[in-house]
């Protein structure tokens, strides 16, 4: 399963790592889009496997961010 | 449907007693809609028959059918009636908690290829009814449209007019339309199904599309479930066709008629004012503190739009798309009010090329139904970048600039947080140059052309890059220009009516949509066109 953002902007934090059990919703990144903070959360429970971005990567749409399994 | 092969018809010269006998009679077979096959099948797909939907829709009792004669009938040498086969849609009059209503639907145990050629639908009775006397119009829409065994029956293939479309068009333009989309639609029932003003369809029962899986398959091979196709996963959350999805067939009927009770019964009325007990003078505590002191940081806009209206009651149209804006119908004082609001937690609140198709579409059928607009406006400019660009953001937001220039009902707009750029220019703009340009700012407030972050290395980028510390010579210029984000600076050249007490949002909003209704009134004298879905 992978995470992604509907929106383009700028990984701010990182909240998990990879091995960390997440449940849904749970806040995995903070994304800077239009110079607001924004969300991501786990839309599935699981383990983080891996994580795709780093702190101030630009990420588009659709891109993924990590993988739970 | 099998009838009585002994049973003698009345003719005429018999007496009355038998015909009123053999009305009841006909009426009774009509009952058994396609036969106990198909209704069974209907049950065990959890779905309820034409007839189940429209009892369980409107008000006990209040169903007055028309047309439910209407059918391939048959009759011997002798004049008996021998079969008869119903027309494939159910149709009349009913209430809605008092309150007239036409509404019509496809009986889906008759579709599929019914045999014969009557002609009987929504055309003969339920639209004119509704457009002529003045009265919503609800259809429930399930049905696969023109079958090919219908051109083997009638042995020629027609070449459609189209103008079984207009009908619905004019219906468009004078009332109110709500559409429940209940099981699978496509072809011509698809397409009555979006000439509306609202839709919304069951999750994991219902899915729309010009044409289902077999025909996709047979003209791209692509294979695809139709619920892939054509379910809300597809037309709510992703591509914006229909505008609501419902958990039940019974939270459709319900979404449908909380649509209605916002909207008058013609576009040429203003909608009834309902009592909601809810002092218009109220003052939500609430309101100071939403705000957060991070001005990076979303709160819940639904949490705010629920302090301010009456009794925290709102119907919301479109919630999963164009998220950064959020539209619904609401009362102040019990008057029905379109609200338009920033949603900050979608891409900060910014115009995104959905949220503007969205942002046109709800302010032309405010404009159309003469409800006045509350907005909350926290709104950080167009969105940005390739992605955005790619989806023609600008031009899709010119036509929010127009549907604001031609909207005609009055506004209250709230400066809550940010107002910036072009894209604020929408609802800043509804009501100038004629009217009064009703605006209130928040102590939260921000707007300006262009914000300090981007504009001061727009603008200043020659002065700045000729600096001996070009960062620190930024810095310096975005500190002096922070002042002049204050929103008194621009509270001092009328640029709002007043900066407000948050609290004091519910009873400004009151105020003004109260003395708003007499202008409604004349407005609603307007010629009216049908709102483009």
């Amino acid at each position: 399963m992978q995470v992604s953002t509907d929106w383009a902007g700028m990984v701010r934090e990182i909240h998990v790592a990879v091995g960390d059990a997440v449940v849904p919703q749970q806040e995995l990144f903070t994304l800077e889009s239009m110079k607001m903070l924004q969300p991501i959360v786990a839309t599935s429970a699981g383990q983080i496997t891996a994580i795709h971005v780093a702190i101030d990567d630009f990420v588009d749409p659709g891109a993924p961010l990590a993988t739970i399994e | 449907m099998p009838v009585d092969p002994k049973r003698e018809s009345w003719k005429p010269g018999l007496p009355w007693e038998q015909a009123i006998e053999d009305i009841a009679y006909i009426r009774g077979l009509a009952e058994e809609m396609g036969g106990p096959e198909r209704i069974d099948r209907q049950h065990s797909g959890g779905r309820y028959t034409i007839r189940e939907r429209i009892e369980k829709f409107v008000d006990p009792g209040s169903f007055f059918e028309a047309g439910p004669l209407v059918g391939a009938a048959e009759y011997d040498d002798d004049g008996n009636l021998r079969e008869f086969n119903p027309g494939g849609y159910v149709m009349g009059l009913g209430e809605i908690d008092g309150r007239p209503i036409a509404i019509g639907g496809n009986d889906f145990t008759m579709s599929g290829g019914s045999p014969h050629n009557v002609r009987k639908g929504a055309a003969d009775f339920a639209m004119p009814v509704a457009s002529e006397y003045g009265i919503p119009y609800i259809q429930l829409m399930e049905g696969v449209g023109h079958s090919a065994r219908s051109d083997e029956a009638s042995q020629h293939m027609g070449l459609s007019t189209g103008e079984n479309y207009w009908r619905l068009a004019e219906v468009m333009r004078t009332v109110p339309v709500a559409t429940g989309i209940m099981g699978s639609t496509a072809g011509a029932p698809a397409a009555h199904a979006l000439m509306t003003h609202f839709s919304v369809m069951v999750k994991d029962q219902s899915q729309i599309f010009p044409s289902g899986p077999p025909v996709v398959r047979r003209a791209l091979g692509e294979q695809l479930t139709k619920e892939e196709l054509g379910g809300a996963a597809m037309h709510v959350h992703r591509s914006g066709q229909v505008d609501n999805e419902a958990e039940s067939e019974e939270d459709a009927f319900d979404q449908i008629k909380q649509f209605l009770s916002y909207l008058p019964n013609t576009t040429n009325e203003v909608a009834p004012r309902l009592v909601t007990g809810d002092p218009p003078d109220r003052r939500p505590e609430e309101l100071l503190t939403i705000m957060p002191e991070d001005r990076r940081a979303g709160y819940d806009i639904r949490k705010l739009v629920g302090h301010v209206v009456d009794n925290g009651e709102f119907f919301e149209m479109r919630q999963y798309y164009g998220g950064s804006i959020m539209t619904a119908f609401a009362r102040l004082d019990g008057y029905s009010v379109g609200v338009l609001a920033s949603d900050p937690r979608v891409v900060g609140g910014s115009l995104t090329a959905d949220a503007s198709d969205k942002y046109a579409h709800f302010l032309d059928l405010c404009d159309a139904f003469n409800l006045p607009i509350v907005i909350f406006l926290d709104m950080p400019g167009f969105m940005i970048g390739s992605h955005s660009e790619s989806q023609a953001s600008m031009r899709r937001g010119a036509r929010a600039l127009i549907a604001s220039a031609e909207a005609k009902v009055p506004k209250v707009l709230f400066a809550i947080r940010k107002a910036y750029g072009v894209a604020a220019g929408a609802p800043n703009s509804i009501g100038v140059p004629a009217g009064v340009n009703l605006r209130f700012g928040w102590p939260s407030g921000e707007w300006g052309g262009i914000p300090i972050e981007g504009g001061v290395a727009a603008a200043y980028g020659r002065e700045i890059a000729a600096a001996a510390d070009p960062e620190a010579h930024q810095q310096a210029i975005e500190q002096r220009l922070l002042k002049l984000r204050s929103p008194f600076r621009s509270a001092h050249h009328f640029d709002v009516t007043d900066l407000i007490d948050p609290r004091d949002t519910r009873a400004v909003a009151s105020k003004f949509v109260r003395l708003a209704q007499p202008a409604l009134a004349r407005l609603a004298q307007r010629p009216k066109r049908a709102v483009r879905p």
